[in-house]
Formats: structure tokens, sequence, C-alpha cells
């Protein structure tokens, strides 16, 4: 048992730290919230340049070959900076093409993602917002060599500036287990037919509707296999979950650490008010909620990147997580008065990207039914 | 970063789970202090007291009661995750011991005169001997360090005025905390001592006087320890005179990762899906099915799991040499609180069935483990005894976010 960082891992850690604030600082963060893409095409050539994008890349296909856990470090300190833009659904496709892509699919698109070239996304939600497989219903018929795409994908992350899409879409009926018919398609963003609208989020974090009218993509294109891409997606859900869990705990580090520091500083009644037992108990309240997180994150992205069962301990992640990312910024709110609540101060930044990131690949409830599937019960 | 235990740590799982499968079977008493008190009454208790020993006797036969200790001392030596393995496993089955020596042996080996170390460590390693330990007060609980009995030096012995709560005071020897300096700062006051309660014969010491409590339920679980003019040998001091708050905290290396806790809750739950599963196939409701009970289950399945990675975070600090702090603190006010609410929630979707003690009959068998609502009232005192919550948090906050005191 080993639950340290490496050298490694420490210095891409510190390294990553120092380089979003040089180059992302919160002046940073805030003008891309009034920023139709989001991200500047300057700083997406710097992040590909110090090596994230090709992070987990294999060295043949110009990368570096790290582990998922590696990319999870990374991720939370994208997290602890609230780092702007595309980072986390390039990251996620990437998974995604090197657990299920084809050599061709791997030699077309690693190079350019690690290079910074493309920027991509997964489109898997509909319009019913679901996550299990019955939640796939987007129409693609095979037309000779070709899926002709019928439908509409909903919160998309980024998708207005991607440039290929990881889309799950149903080549056959749901029948009895809608498991059956589900394929993974990776879309060439600009393709004729597709439509992306963003949609205004309390988080500012991009989310798209993207219609797909008549959308033509090659069967060669096909991510695993057709019809029996459940699997495929599953595994994907799992990891964004996972990943996502990982930039979280960046953010909760971030408030538990922005919330200690105010309240020593701020002083009413002739003290600092740290010094009061109920703050003092808020905060270890909060220290306990990151610390948990933490471990409970790393253990189901360690068995993820193992291979090993992990379906009970991703979906604990997740679901603890969750829960306790709103328990946390709720608390720092309380801790920091009024001034807390304003625009001015950044911990508005973290509290509104928590609460997008609740839902996202899943909250509470949807993973404790998993934990509940998974325990048999 | 490997979340997996050594080959060494997993084999001592695999063997010590399936020597428990075959040398234990729990006859229905509360070996963890709670229980036994259900079942009747003090000899009750004192029967639970001797299965849990004949149990141990077969740990140390096997050389596991005292793996943990040093070498020097007879012990194994055995690293932080071979411990923390065997613990978790333990306490998953259940079984009444694990590992042995309590908090009097490492402070022996520190802090012990040779004659305490040759009389005491090889008793401690057999399981044939026990202490009673005199810390809390009626007014020096949190608070310990402003405790007030009080120790005077008479020629060869201290003259001990005082009393202690808290503690059972049925063994043979206590080792206790006294004032001696009652000028300097409280904590460097404190003298440490082992002593006597009773004499060959099992009659008290002169002085000594102890008077049982009950607990909410009506069952005796503490006692008072009164102490009037009782001598005690100047050579029974542990370490030295007035730096016994010092000796009192020395923990060891030893694993302490609490691991049991999240170990024994999972069992519990575990226990009550299949009771629930044996049991809704006789209702017409299938209770499992129930949205929210599975969400309330999978909640606490989650919670579990985040305790214990908390509780593996603070034995791999101490596998790496570093001293958990607030890491432990957590562990403890989180799993408290935990153990309090898996009991009280499982009694509440077990209706009725989860009030009812274990002596009504076969016909009324408890469910679970035979011991829901003892082990749901005894988790009321887990967030106040060996430090409380609030504690807890306080040693979180100010040693380890920094906050001001």
């Amino acid at each position: 048992m080993d639950l340290g960082l490496t050298e490694d891992q420490e210095m891409l850690r510190s390294m990553a730290r120092e380089f979003i604030e040089q180059e992302a600082p919160r002046t940073y963060v805030r003008d891309m919230e009034e920023d139709d893409r989001g991200i500047t095409t300057d700083l997406w050539q710097k992040i590909a340049q110090v090596g994230w994008l090709g992070l987990i890349v294999p060295e043949e296909h110009g990368g570096t070959g790290q582990s998922l856990v590696d990319l999870g470090i990374l991720m939370e300190e994208v997290g602890h900076g609230v780092l702007p833009g595309p980072f986390f659904n390039t990251a996620l496709v990437t998974v995604g093409i090197l657990d299920s892509g084809t050599d061709a699919q791997k030699a077309e698109y690693l190079p350019k993602i690690a290079n910074g070239d493309i920027i991509a996304s997964q489109a898997i939600m509909e319009p019913y917002s679901r996550l299990d497989a019955g939640g796939i219903n987007l129409d693609a018929k095979k037309q000779g060599e070709n899926y002709v795409l019928n439908g509409s994908k909903l919160f998309v992350e980024n998708a207005h500036v991607s440039d290929l899409l990881l889309v799950p879409v149903r080549t056959r009926k749901a029948g009895k287990n809608a498991e059956n018919g589900i394929t993974l398609l990776l879309v060439d963003a600009n393709s004729d037919g597709i439509k992306v609208d963003k949609l205004k989020t309390i988080a500012t974090d991009n989310q798209c509707e993207v219609t797909f009218k008549n959308v033509k993509v090659s069967a060669a294109n096909v991510l695993g296999e057709a019809n029996n891409g459940w699997d495929t997606l599953k595994l994907l859900l799992q990891k964004g979950a996972s990943l996502r869990c990982c930039q979280m705990v960046g953010a909760l580090q971030e408030v538990l650490d922005m919330t200690v520091e105010y309240v020593k500083n701020r002083v009413q009644f002739g003290r600092p008010i740290g010094s009061f037992q109920a703050i003092q108990h808020y905060c270890a309240n909060m220290a306990t909620d990151v610390d948990g997180s933490r471990f409970i994150t790393y253990q189901g992205l360690w068995r993820l990147g193992e291979e090993l069962p992990s379906d009970l301990e991703v979906s604990a992640a997740k679901a603890w997580v969750s829960d306790s990312a709103q328990r946390v910024a709720a608390t720092a709110h309380q801790c920091h008065g009024a001034i807390g609540f304003t625009q001015e101060h950044d911990l508005q930044l973290f509290t509104r990207r928590l609460k997008a990131w609740e839902v996202s690949f899943g909250d509470g409830d949807y993973h404790r039914e998993r934990v509940a599937q998974a325990m048999d019960i | 970063m490997d979340f997996q235990l050594t080959a060494e740590a997993q084999s001592i799982r695999d063997e010590a789970r399936d020597f428990v499968r075959k040398e234990w079977k729990n006859p229905g008493h509360d070996l963890t202090g709670g229980l036994a008190a259900w079942h009747g009454d003090e000899d009750n208790r004192h029967a639970g007291g001797e299965i849990a020993k004949e149990f141990a006797k077969k740990l140390v036969d096997k050389g596991w009661y005292t793996m943990h200790w040093p070498k020097e001392f007879g012990g194994g030596d055995a690293s932080i995750e071979k411990q923390l393995a065997y613990r978790e496993v333990m306490s998953y089955e259940d079984a009444p011991a694990s590992l042995g020596g309590g908090l009097v042996a490492p402070v022996l080996m520190v802090h012990g005169a040779d004659w305490m170390k040759k009389e005491f460590l090889p008793k401690l390693a057999t399981a044939d001997i026990e202490f009673s330990q005199g810390f809390s007060e009626p007014d020096a609980g949190s608070d310990l360090a402003g405790l007030k009995t009080r120790a005077v030096r008479d020629g060869d012995d201290y003259i001990i005025n005082g009393q202690k709560i808290w503690g059972t005071y049925r063994n043979d020897w206590i080792h206790i905390l006294v004032r001696t300096d009652t000028d300097a700062p409280k904590h460097r006051g404190i003298t440490y001592l082992i002593a006597r309660l009773k004499d060959e014969n099992g009659d008290y010491m002169p002085g000594i006087t102890v008077r049982g409590i009950n607990d909410g339920t009506g069952n005796h679980r503490w006692d008072e320890l009164f102490m009037e003019n009782w001598r005690v040998p100047a050579q029974s001091i542990i370490g030295e005179e007035n730096r016994g708050w010092y000796a009192a905290m020395t923990t060891l290396s030893f694993e302490r990762s609490n691991i049991g806790r999240p170990a024994q809750l999972l069992r519990t739950l575990e226990d009550t899906i299949d009771w629930f599963e044996a049991n809704s196939k006789k209702g017409t409701e299938d209770t499992l099915a129930r949205a929210e009970i599975r969400n309330r289950l999978a909640s606490w399945r989650v919670e579990v799991e985040m305790l214990r990675m908390l509780c593996y975070r603070v034995g791999w600090m101490q596998s790496q040499g570093l001293v958990p702090q607030r890491e432990s603190s957590m562990v403890k006010a989180t799993g408290d609180e935990l153990f309090q609410r898996i009991y009280r929630g499982i009694s509440q979707i077990m209706g009725g069935y989860g009030n009812l003690l274990p002596t009504n009959g076969p016909k009324y068998k408890l469910p679970v483990n035979d011991f829901l609502p003892a082990r749901g009232w005894q988790s009321i005192g887990t967030s106040i005894g060996g430090g409380t919550r609030e504690i807890q948090k306080n040693i979180i906050a100010q040693r380890g976010l920094g906050l001001p005191r």
C-alpha cells in the first residue's frame, strides 16, 4: 500500500500548479467567463506545449504515455485552479480512444490531440438527461458505409469549440435490454448537419445542445464494436466520473484552504473568528470531507487504472464527493460571511462549478443506486 | 500510488479469516463491552470475558496476539500493513480478540521499570492479566490533565486520596494517573502509577471502595473508585515523578488506524441485507426493492468506504514513519458518528424487530447479529469515551489546520 505520490507525480503536480498560476490566474478565469469560446487559443497551445494533452498518449503517437492516476493528479490541479476550457473533455475522449480505438483511429486522432490541433468532447446525454443505456436514443441508420444521425445531445461541454465529438448513438432499437444496439462514433464536429447552441449555466461551463440532422459518419469511425458499445460507454462514464472527482477534490482543497486563511485573519469581537469553536468545528468538518473525498477518489481511479473491478469504488467516490462538495461549499460561505457571497470574492468561482460538477456523470442518488447494485441488493 | 496491501498482509488476512471461521462461534455474548448486560447480569459478563480470553489464548498459540510487539519483548515485529489487514478481518469476522496488551504494554515497554516489564509483559502477552484504567475523574473528563486525585509521598509509599470514574475497577491491578505536584502547571504535576487494587485473595486493598454505575438501560457498565489513604509503594511509578502525563501519551508505533470500525460496520450492513433477503420472502413487500431503503443502505456503504479510506491513510502514514494526529481524529470523529447513524438507521428500517432484546427466546430471535439494540445503545457512548467528538474536532482545527486557540 502506498497512498502517496511518487517524486515524478509530485513534480507533475507542482509544475501544473505553477503553470496555472502563471498562465491562467483568477483574472484570466474571470475574463473567460465573459468570453464566447471560454479559452484563448494561446492558452490551449501552451497547454499542449507543456505536455498535458499528450500526458496519457503513448510515445508512438506523440505523447508521454503516463498513467490514468497521473492524469487524475493533473485533473486535481485543473480543479484547484478552476482552469477554464475544454481540457477535461479532450482528456476524456483521449481516454476513450486509448481504451477502445483501433490502431488507425489512434494514429489519426491521438497525435492531433497531443499537439493541440483538435479539441474533443463527449456528447453523451440527451434531452431526457439520463445516464443509463435507455437514455441513448439518438437515431443512427446504416446507409452503405455510413451511419446517418438524427436527433440531439444535451449538456455537451465545449461542443462549440470542439473539432471531434465522441457520440453514443442507437443503431438498433432498444428491445428488452436497452444495452443492446448502442454504438459509439467519433464524429467530426464540423460535419454538415450539426448545429451547436451554447447554453447559459450557473457555472458558465459552456454546456451545449448539439442537434444532428442527416449527419453522415463513416463506419470506420465506430469506436469499439458496433451495436455493442454499452460496455465501452460504461467504462468511459466511470472514468469520467472518477476524473471529475479528481477535479472536484482539487477545487475542494482550495475552498478549504481559502476558508482557513480567511477565518485566521478575520477579526470580530477582538479576536480572529477562527478561534471560535463553532468556526473551528465547521473547518474540521470541511477538512474531513475533503480528505475523505481525496482518498475515496484515488482508490476508484487507481482500480480503474489497474483494470480491477471498480463499480462500487467509483460510484462510492462520486456519490461521496458530489455530496460533500455541496456541504464544503455551503460551510465555506457560512464562514466567509457576506463577502464570500459577492462577485468580487473568488469563492463563487468554485461554488458555481462545484454545483455543476455535482451532477456531472451522475449525482449522489444515481451513484448510490449503482452502489446498491454493486452490493447485490 | 497503490491501494493494494502487501502479499504478506493479504496472506495474514486470508489465514486469519479461515482461522476465525473455524475456531470461533459467537455464543451470543457481547464481547465488545456493551452486550453481555443485555443477556442478564454480572455473571454473564464474566462468562463473556472468559470466552474472549479463551479465544485470545488461541491467538497466543498462533503467535498472532503479540505480532505487533517488538521482538525484544517476544513480539512479532509485524509491519503496520500486516497489523491493519489482520485487524480488519478480525473485526469483520466479529472475533472477540485480536491484538493484545492494550494501552499498558507499550507504556511499560518504553517507561516501565525492569520489575514491571518482567512481571507484567509476559502475562499481557499470554492474555493472563488485565488492568483497570484510572484516568477519568468526576471533574476531569475532556480536561483530563485537570485531575485531582492526590498522591503524597510518605517514606517508601504514596498515600492516595481521591476518586476515579468511568472504568471498571474489578481487576487485580490498575494503571492510574495521580497528582503529585499541585503547584506545577497541570500537565507537569501528574505521576503515572501501576498498583494493586486487590490483594492475592481478591480483596480490595485497604482504603479502596468500589461502587457500580448502571447505564441508561439499567445494566451495570462502569464503576466509581474511591481512594482513602490508599498506600501504594513508590516503586510503582511508571517513568518519572511528575512526568506521568507524557508517559501515558506513549503509543509506540502500533497500528492505530481504527480499521476495526469500518470493518465491523460493513459486516453489519451485509448481515442486515441478508436478513432482509431472508425475511422479505415471507412478507408481501420486498423491502430491498424500495428506492429509499436502497438509497439508505447504499449511502451507509459509501460512508463506510470513505471511513475505510481514512483509516488506510492513518495506517499508511504510520508505515511511512509519520505520526498521524488530525488524521486519527478524523477517523474517530467520523467513525463514531457513522456507527451511531448506521445502527439507528438499521433499527428504524427493521421496525419493531430492531428493538427486540435477545432474551425473548428463539421465536423472536434478533435480526442481524443478536446485538442490534445493544450496539445501537452502546454507539451513543462512542463519541464521548476516548476523547469526545468535540475534542477530536478541536484537534483537527487547531493542530491540523492551525487555527488559533
